[in-house]
């Protein structure tokens, strides 16, 4: 029984100095879209001198990573998969940390809410649009510098989060810790100026079309511009420009 | 990296060996043979990844095993067939599938096996294999949390050592609690779980009867019969007495329960302070230095002729206070009583009653007459000798006049039936002569084989003087007194004096020896209080601690308020330990990062330079930054 007792106690006392000084973040890509899975960054940081971090489970919106063990002072980071519901200025999603250490009887939790925002653009709505009629890569069509789908595999950069899943470079994002996508070259085509008063359908679709063409016309390596109903945006290329364009939807109209 | 189930089943194994092995004599022999072979078929299958039994057929055996067990269970036997079952299932987990839940009953079932076998025995031994388990099974379960989170989990050397040397504070903490809940928790006088117990082996050592003749040989048992701790006495002071016998009927003596009160003339100017510790028993009486003027801390009674006697039965250890004073003496309070101790047996010996005649006739005091009767022991040449003794009908005058041999019960039975012939008040005392002291222990080790019986004759001022008839054979010295003040090998010595500690703390540890601590702090406190000059041995060492407990503190504050020295120093010994040359004397933080060749170490120097050159201390997110970086330079230049 006594010494029962003092193994009660111990776990307890072990199981709370587990999860206290610790800090969470979550780091989220550049490009986040509404309904759309997106993997970001769980940051763990252990603030202890010695004690280091077990079997820290961390969860967000019903999805979660583990952190085995994160040593004293050292800060480690999972990816995870985040999702917005809602397109603009989103608050950061709660996040849950539990850990069943030092034996798996019970679970100690505590959840909280980051600080800060997420900028979410709208869904990327894939339709019947004027500006659908990508070309196709033609035989003698010249490799532009701007990244693309089509082309060769160009290099590999991070992940930036509007990127389909299918780019991700698996086996190098698990050898570096860091998820990596290929890039491939796009093929160059003229300018084009996106209208959202002429896409069809109510608002939040059209501003879904208008963040599907921006990223297929970007990855297509074709200037892009954005008229909206009071200012209108030149065709200009780039990621920066891209990431503008995405914002000025992400941001219309919303009350 | 290692697997993480690897390292799992390994302490399933070892928590199932150390649970079994106090109890695996207790076993019956199928159960034995199954236990070893589910050991070693579970570890040969567990590495070929394999199953050797499925769910449903384990399931089925385990219904068996119960159904055939449960059968066996009564009160008289409620502790081996539940050991057996225990040890059973336990097998049978070991062959079937290892999930996260099979492994949790595995350790549970190792804990139930290895406590129940408190049951059998509680021997020091215990207290290693206590140990032992809670390591393996604190560890274990620590790393069952990881198993269970994922089961398929890697984990590099490091990282595991890492988890097994912080779980393994777990079990060091829980003792050390335990040691102090063991002590504060409250406890029945008497023990809840008794009645599973089995029956005391300790055979009583002085018989309630005494009859002589009855065997033709002692047998020798050497088990303990108690401890006492006290200061040593002289040996032929040494006489433990037990019971007193006042009544003969045929060749029998036997206790009346009509005895004439008594009174004590004390000698003051020697006490001797006695702390018991007796063995399970099967009689009722309380053994002490003869002959115990107060007995403390157990509820018993005192007879009117100072024999102590429990309230309840001795089944299990216990321990009580014994104050003797030697030299204090036994006086009849009432005279016509000593008629009592002349009662004689309806048949008596012709030649017994013309020895007891020629005593009564040359002498007129009972003083005189007894120094007569020793006289004619020692005349007849006794010897002492415990075997090769003829059974008889007539054992006082076979032992007197033909065989002239016999152990202590013939000596005193005859002494005392002479001595009653010759009007001389005399009863029997049944005890233990002798013991052998352990000087590590400060205590008196008594067995069973000092059980011993002496007499008590009434002087002619009615007070009661202790004869030793053994001690007139012959050979007295040889046969009666060398066996009872042995010395030991010092080895022996020390491993009963373990098993006295353990005893004395933890076995008859109870609620009574709670209050007694409680009482002797507080009458210390109270002493304290009323003599504050007792306080000034303690003055200087109490100085000495508060004062290194200030420099400590002192010392821990200032390094935590100074965190950047403390960096400084570890960065600096970090370079000195990882820097392909020797750093130089007096080396400054850019030189030893440049020395390092880490770029970690180039931001660590320029961080703290920053800070510092610029005379101003670091802030929180800046100390925080350079710690991380020190961690990260430190495993960089282990890794390298």
């Amino acid at each position: 029984m006594s010494l029962l007792l003092g193994f009660m106690a111990m776990s307890g006392l072990f199981g709370r100095s587990n999860l206290g000084k610790l800090e969470v973040n979550i780091e989220l890509p550049e490009e986040v879209f509404a309904d759309r899975p997106t993997l970001g960054r769980i940051r763990l940081s252990n603030r202890r001198r010695w004690l280091p971090g077990f079997l820290l489970e961390v969860s967000s919106a019903g999805r979660k990573t583990l952190f085995p063990l994160v040593p004293a002072g050292v800060s480690a980071q999972r990816s995870i998969e985040v999702c917005f519901t809602r397109r603009g200025e989103q608050p950061l999603p709660e996040i849950t940390l539990r850990s069943n250490f030092p034996v798996n009887f019970f679970w100690r939790r505590f959840s909280f809410r980051p600080a800060g925002a997420a900028l979410v653009f709208p869904t990327p709505l894939p339709g019947d649009t004027p500006f659908d009629e990508r070309a196709p890569q033609a035989p003698g069509a010249t490799l532009s510098h701007q990244a693309g789908q089509d082309g060769e595999l160009r290099s590999i950069s991070d992940y930036q989060g509007g990127e389909p899943l299918k780019a991700i470079h698996w086996k190098l994002s698990a050898r570096q810790d860091q998820l990596k996508v290929k890039q491939h070259a796009g093929l160059s085509q003229p300018p084009v100026l996106i209208d959202l008063t002429r896409l069809p359908g109510h608002l939040e679709q059209r501003l879904s079309r208008a963040s599907q063409l921006i990223l297929d016309l970007a990855r297509d390596n074709r200037p892009v511009g954005l008229r909206l109903a009071e200012k209108t945006l030149p065709a200009a290329g780039g990621q920066k420009h891209k990431l503008i364009l995405l914002q000025e939807l992400a941001l219309y109209a919303e009350d | 990296m290692l697997r993480i189930k690897q390292t799992i089943l390994l302490f399933c194994y070892l928590a199932t060996l150390i649970a079994v092995a106090p109890v695996f004599l207790y076993l019956d022999r199928p159960v034995q043979l199954l236990a070893v072979g589910a050991l070693l078929g579970g570890i040969a299958n567990d590495r070929r990844n394999r199953v050797l039994l499925k769910p449903l057929p384990a399931t089925g055996l385990a219904i068996l095993a119960f159904a055939i067990y449960l059968l066996q269970l009564s009160l008289a036997n409620p502790v081996l067939p539940v050991i057996n079952l225990l040890v059973l299932l336990l097998a049978l987990r070991l062959v079937s599938d290892k999930a996260p839940r099979n492994i949790l009953q595995i350790f549970v079932l190792a804990l139930f096996a290895f406590a129940s076998s408190s049951l059998l025995t509680l021997s020091m031994a215990y207290l290693g294999y206590l140990l032992l388990l809670t390591l393996v099974l604190t560890v274990g379960l620590v790393l069952l949390s990881f198993y269970a989170a994922e089961p398929d989990m890697q984990l590099k050397p490091r990282e595991l050592k890492k988890i097994l040397s912080w779980s393994s504070l777990l079990p060091v903490g829980s003792l050390l609690l335990m040691v102090g809940f063991f002590a504060i928790l409250p406890r029945t006088s008497y023990p809840l779980w008794n009645f599973l117990n089995p029956e005391p082996t300790a055979k009583t050592g002085f018989a309630e009867q005494v009859k002589p003749g009855s065997f033709a040989a002692l047998a020798s048992d050497t088990a303990t019969a108690f401890r006492v701790e006290m200061e040593q006495q002289p040996a032929e002071q040494l006489y433990w007495r037990g019971i007193v016998l006042n009544r003969i009927t045929g060749n029998t003596w036997e206790r009346a329960t009509t005895i004439p009160e008594e009174r004590v003339e004390l000698n003051r100017r020697q006490l001797v302070s006695q702390l018991v510790f007796l063995e399970p028993r099967q009689d009722r009486f309380l053994p002490s230095l003869d002959f115990p003027l107060e007995v403390s801390n157990y509820r018993q009674h005192r007879q009117n002729d100072f024999v102590r006697m429990s309230r309840r039965a001795l089944r299990d250890r216990v321990r009580y206070r014994v104050e003797t004073r030697p030299g204090s003496r036994l006086q009849l309070r009432d005279p016509v009583k000593a008629e009592t101790y002349l009662q004689l047996p309806a048949v008596i010996s012709p030649r017994l009653q013309d020895i007891a005649r020629q005593i009564r006739q040359a002498q007129a005091s009972r003083q005189a007459r007894r120094l007569k009767l020793e006289e004619f022991f020692v005349n007849q040449q006794l010897t002492y000798a415990s075997s090769g003794l003829q059974p008889t009908k007539t054992p006082v005058e076979s032992f007197l006049f033909d065989s002239k041999r016999g152990y202590c019960e013939y000596f005193a039975s005859s002494f005392a039936l002479l001595a009653r012939l010759s009007g001389i008040p005399a009863r029997l005392v049944g005890g233990y002569l002798g013991g052998d002291y352990n000087p590590l222990g400060g205590y008196y080790l008594v067995t069973e084989e000092m059980a011993h019986v002496w007499v008590e004759v009434l002087d002619d001022d009615n007070v009661w003087q202790r004869v030793d008839p053994s001690r007139l054979a012959i050979n007295a010295e040889a046969g009666l007194l060398a066996s009872r003040q042995r010395q030991y090998p010092w080895l022996s010595e020390l491993a009963d004096s373990f098993n006295h500690a353990w005893n004395r703390t933890v076995i008859s540890y109870d609620l009574q020896r709670q209050f007694e601590i409680l009482n002797t702090a507080r009458r210390n406190l109270q002493v304290l209080r009323h003599s504050p000059g007792s306080f000034k041995p303690l003055i200087a060492p109490l100085l000495g601690l508060l004062l290194a407990a200030g420099i400590g503190y002192g010392l821990f504050k200032y390094r935590r308020h100074n965190p950047t020295r403390n960096l400084a120093e570890r960065f600096l010994a970090l370079a000195k330990a990882g820097a392909a040359v020797p750093l130089p004397p007096a080396c400054g933080l850019t030189e030893a990062a440049r020395l390092l060749q880490q770029p970690l170490a180039n931001r660590f120097a320029a961080i703290y330079g920053g800070a510092i050159y610029r005379d101003q201390t670091l802030g929180r997110k800046e100390i925080c930054e350079l710690r991380q970086l020190l961690a990260e330079l430190e495993r960089a230049v282990k890794n390298s």
